[in-house]
């Protein structure tokens, strides 16, 4: 499956010719990049260190769990426009980019992770839960994050 | 087997296929930086 | 000299400290290293995640847009540590960063108004500290806080989100002292020598 007709597509489109030709739009942009970066790094350390009985123990997991989803929600989606955006404006050059490509399958993992497996397994009552399950799912989450926002900075230095 | 029980067993999987992905993909990481270094040190 | 007065003799003072921290090697080492310097860059934005995370957290709780049925002072006093322990990592990598390029960054328009931001939300903070210690008791398990609270919130959210879009551009050379801009912008970097950064 080859993908470059998409990027050749975002490359000549509308959003790459802001983009490309408005430095200001980009780093508003990229600020809204980084702000939901934080928001969503913020509930996943919550959520899971909740769950490894690190931080905010004296929170039921169950209560952490749920008001950190809608927000890790709704940052993903933030997330996801705004790189779209930032995307285009060098969208041939990430094409040839592993670290990029290192990201992106990361992303999708962690996308399917935390919608197919975390969150439907979350929505028991934890203490039903196998404790090893809970901490093999905070471990796995923090790792898939970290390495997708890492993989990120990186992009820009490759 | 329920639904839950499943889940369990696949996020165990899962769990233990994200450590062995992330030490492999962080330690190719690592062996660049040590060759670009080396290089660049000669 | 763009400017006179007192404005000018600090500018002087700023870019004197600024070439005698140049003048060390290990800041030369550090901004011309392979990775030294990305390194230290990533671990400052992707700390992000834990400072701002946990702050936009405390917030949220604040805005009673989460964590609404747990009591705002827990959400607060369990989050302050993790959020201190990301917050002096940030200071710490980001002194180093200052220090890898400290001539460039002190005549930066952005730097500049990221500092101004800094202090801003870090009043703001000590304010809503105490406006917290104050009240909380009465309204400590309520969803939604007192306006003061609230203002306060929005006020830390704001000056963060421009903490890190100034953090962001100062890696822009858009208004560097070398190009032309209207004076206002010379004034406001604080450009003393234009060609300083280029040396």
């Amino acid at each position: 499956m080859d993908l470059l007709f998409l990027f050749e597509w975002l490359d000549t489109s509308f959003l790459a010719t802001m983009s490309k030709a408005y430095g200001g739009v980009f780093a508003v942009v990229q600020m809204f990049h980084l702000l939901s970066m934080s928001m969503l790094g913020g509930m996943v350390i919550l959520s899971d260190l909740r769950l490894l009985g690190v931080l905010m123990k004296d929170v039921p997991s169950e209560v952490v769990v749920e008001n950190t989803n809608k927000w890790f929600g709704v940052a993903l989606v933030v997330l996801i426009i705004s790189g779209i955006f930032m995307s285009s404006a060098v969208a041939l050059k990430l094409y040839y980019n592993e670290m990029y490509w290192a990201k992106m399958i990361t992303l999708l993992i962690g996308i399917v992770f935390f919608y197919a497996i975390r969150k439907p397994l979350l929505k028991h009552d934890h203490s039903t839960i196998n404790p090893w399950a809970l901490r093999s799912l905070a471990v796995s989450s923090l790792i898939i994050w970290f390495t997708v926002a890492a993989s990120g900075r990186w992009i820009g230095f490759s | 087997m329920n639904k839950k029980n499943v889940l369990e067993k696949l996020s165990l999987a899962f769990g233990a296929a994200v450590v062995i992905g992330a030490i492999w993909f962080w330690s190719l990481q690592v062996m660049e930086v040590i060759e670009i270094l080396r290089l660049a040190a000669e | 000299m763009l400017t006179g007065g007192s404005s000018a003799i600090l500018n002087e003072l700023l870019l004197d400290l600024a070439r005698y921290l140049d003048s060390f090697e290990w800041s030369t080492a550090l901004h011309e290293s392979y990775y030294m310097y990305p390194w230290i860059e990533t671990t400052h934005v992707l700390t992000l995640m834990v400072f701002l995370g946990m702050l936009c957290i405390i917030d949220l709780r604040m805005l009673s847009l989460a964590f609404k049925d747990t009591p705002a002072s827990v959400i607060a006093e369990r989050l302050d540590k993790p959020m201190m322990i990301g917050f002096a990592v940030m200071v710490i990598t980001g002194f180093i960063l200052y220090f890898a390029i400290p001539v460039r960054t002190t005549q930066s328009i952005w730097f500049r108004i990221k500092v101004v931001l800094l202090i801003a939300a870090g009043i703001n903070a000590l304010l809503f500290r105490n406006r917290m210690r104050e009240s909380v008791h009465t309204w400590d398990t309520a969803a939604r806080a007192p306006k003061r609270i609230r203002v306060g919130a929005m006020l830390s959210l704001g000056f963060w989100a421009g903490v890190v879009v100034t953090g962001r551009t100062i890696a822009y050379d858009w208004y560097d002292c070398h190009k032309e801009l209207p004076n206002f912008m010379y004034w406001a970097a604080g450009c003393v020598d234009e060609l300083a950064a280029l040396q």
